[in-house]
């Protein structure tokens, strides 16, 4: 049982990190980056090209890996999503182009380094950190961590500071936010470094954790969407729902098997917005 | 110029049912294997064991014409070629596929113009009745599952944990493996179906350890049963795993470490590069001497698929058709390989012992009782 609940709060931090990071970007740029997926596993391989392939210390591999997922989410920014925007595409067209870019690069990435599975660890198994009964890796310890800082710092930062309300006049409306003199594609870049950032930080901690496959970033980041959705994009209401999702995850997989994990959380994300069709982050229209 | 070829094709189509007359004394053997794509790497091994088996009968004064032809391991590719070999080349055999999927696409060309097709290496439990022509010599995938549940029992397993990837593989022999240990008085406590891309098994690992299982059966491949054996021992989890013949790969312990350690599985094929027996020295040196690497278990399964056709084809007086050589092949006793004996059952499937393997010391070692 307490091992039942230190895995959902394990698999809630890396939900909660992933859709944080997809939230604030989000937000920023009112538009679904699903090529984040892409830039989480780039980060993953970054850091075993840096650390094992190169033979970098773990520490510098690990902070070079996330500037360059950084570099990747303003590339992604500056070469499709700005030139997109000045063409005055449509949210749906900006969407169609994440798909894209995430379908590309997870190819690439895939042909750059085969589809097999790459790890970080080698030779002994260290059982993990005994936490009440029950154990936790390094990795989904830090997760967790990290999670919780972040809560606290984009929940002060939201409410307290000029940048909060600046990023919350940009959700609102980039029409309005431009009228009273906010620079919006500084903000949205500012956004997707910081989002990719915390994506890459991501992506190395679950390789660190379990393994390097192209299409590891897919299952995170579909969870963290439905969180941020679920969740209102809000900070604490982000965490509330990805410790729900988390939950919810670990009960059925423990009840009914592991095959019906994905399904469970998807009818149920489907049935949350039969309920309520604008999602939580979009207001209803008034 | 067109019409002409189409017409060639179909006449010959139609004589090629009738007879293959065996031009001059030379066998042509056809040979569809993926040499290029994924699987490629595969298909360059099988040719180069099929080149060495060719030259040394060219030494022994028997020549055979062998056409190569490549089916990118993909199905649809695989038919276009053996419809050529079949209806242009007019071969009686065929050795191949090497990929299960393009053994079973091509099964029905075969069986329907009386085409023997001998595969090296395809596993998959449905081409036990793929045909009447049609052979194999590594055992269906349904085997492995049989004797690692019949071993489970024989070492006191009896409530067995089943972790299956959720695949034709996986799915086929988790469930004979199931049928074979309850009917022998074992308990399978629990049994989960993953994903080919899942990459964290520990909350189903968490709920195993309270259900205090004798062994866990993993039926997957190399990289998904390394996981788990790794985020079982990181769970503080020391349950016996007993696992497939495809996780006996190098990289199945580079990436579960020392987890790796004591895991045991079946292996049908008896090919042993180290082996004593002159079969394999004389195989093994041969090889080497001509590629200057050491040949491995595709290598060795091509060599017998290849060698035995010949040897069985060798038997018959007059010219080699399909349909004598299928009756010589029903007829055979037994074919001494260099991958062990080989023998049919009913089905064209090979009847071979199973053997026992561990991990110990990073090193695939015979499991000793």
């Amino acid at each position: 049982m307490e091992q039942l609940i230190v895995n959902a709060l394990a698999s809630a931090g890396q939900i909660y990190l992933v859709g944080a990071g997809f939230a604030i970007i989000y937000l920023s740029g009112r538009f679904f980056h699903f090529a984040h997926g892409a830039v989480i596993t780039a980060a993953a391989y970054a850091y075993y090209v840096f650390n094992v392939t190169w033979a970098w210390p773990a520490i510098i591999s690990f902070v070079v890996a996330v500037i360059s997922a950084s570099v990747s989410g303003a590339a992604l920014e500056l070469l499709v999503y700005r030139p997109l925007r000045n063409r005055k595409a449509s949210t749906t067209g900006l969407l169609l182009a994440s798909l894209g870019l995430y379908v590309g690069l997870i190819n690439l990435l895939a042909l750059s380094f085969g589809e097999q599975t790459l790890t970080l660890k080698a030779g002994a198994v260290a059982p993990g950190i005994h936490l009440i009964n029950a154990r936790i890796s390094e990795p989904q310890l830090f997760m967790v961590a990290m999670a919780a800082v972040l809560l606290a710092l984009l929940h002060l930062i939201g409410n307290n500071t000029l940048m909060g309300k600046r990023f919350r006049a940009l959700s609102e409306s980039h029409a309005l936010a431009g009228v009273v003199g906010i620079n919006i594609d500084h903000m949205i870049l500012g956004g997707i470094v910081v989002g990719s950032a915390i994506g890459g930080t991501v992506g190395i901690l679950t390789a660190l954790d379990t393994a390097i496959r192209p299409f590891m970033g897919l299952q995170p980041l579909m969870l963290g969407v439905v969180a941020v959705i679920i969740g209102r994009g809000q900070p604490i209401a982000l965490g509330a729902s990805v410790l729900f999702i988390a939950g919810l995850q670990v009960i059925v997989t423990a009840y009914l098997g592991l095959h019906w994990r994905d399904p469970v959380v998807f009818l149920l994300l489907i049935a949350f917005l039969m309920l309520r069709p604008y999602g939580a982050i979009l207001k209803k229209p008034s | 110029m067109a019409i002409f070829l189409c017409l060639a094709v179909v006449v010959g189509g139609i004589f090629g049912l009738v007879s293959y007359s065996a031009v001059g004394g030379t066998l042509r053997v056809g040979v569809l294997f993926p040499m290029t794509g994924e699987a490629g790497s595969y298909g360059e091994k099988g040719l180069k064991a099929v080149r060495l088996a060719q030259s040394q009968l060219k030494d022994l004064g028997r020549s055979v014409e062998i056409i190569v032809e490549d089916s990118k391991a993909e199905p649809a590719r695989g038919v276009a070629a053996a419809r050529k070999l079949v209806n242009v080349d007019k071969v009686p055999v065929i050795v191949g596929d090497i990929v299960s999927a393009v053994t079973l696409a091509i099964a029905p060309i075969a069986e329907q113009n009386g085409v023997v097709l001998i595969s090296p290496t395809s596993s998959a439990p449905a081409i036990t009745n793929a045909g009447e022509y049609i052979y194999r010599i590594w055992p269906s995938d349904l085997a492995e599952g049989r004797e690692i549940a019949s071993l489970a029992i024989k070492r006191g397993y009896k409530r067995v944990v089943v972790m299956h990837m959720n695949n034709d593989y996986g799915a086929a022999i988790a469930s004979i493996f199931e049928k074979t240990l309850q009917s022998a008085g074992g308990t399978v406590l629990s049994k989960s179906g993953y994903l080919p891309s899942e990459t964290d098994f520990r909350s189903v690992l968490s709920s195993v350890t309270s259900q205090r299982a004798d062994a866990i059966y993993v039926a997957g491949y190399f990289a998904d049963t390394a996981l788990i054996v790794r985020q079982a021992r990181e769970l503080g989890n020391k349950t016996q795993f007993l696992g497939t013949t495809a996780i006996e790969d190098e990289k199945f312990i580079t990436l579960a470490g020392d987890a790796s350690e004591g895991i045991i599985y079946p292996l049908a094929t008896g090919f042993d590069t180290n082996s004593s027996n002159t079969n394999v020295r004389s195989f093994v040196d041969a090889f080497v001497k001509r590629y200057n690497e050491q040949p491995g278990w595709v290598e060795a399964q091509v060599f017998d698929a290849f060698m035995l056709a010949i040897d069985v084809a060798g038997k018959i007086s007059g010219s080699v058709t399909g349909k004598k050589l299928k009756e010589a092949m029903d007829n055979m006793d037994s074919y001494d390989g260099v991958a062990g004996k080989v023998k049919f059952d009913e089905n064209g499937d090979v009847v071979k012992p199973v053997i026992f393997k561990t991990v110990r010391s990073g090193k695939f070692v015979p499991l000793t009782p």
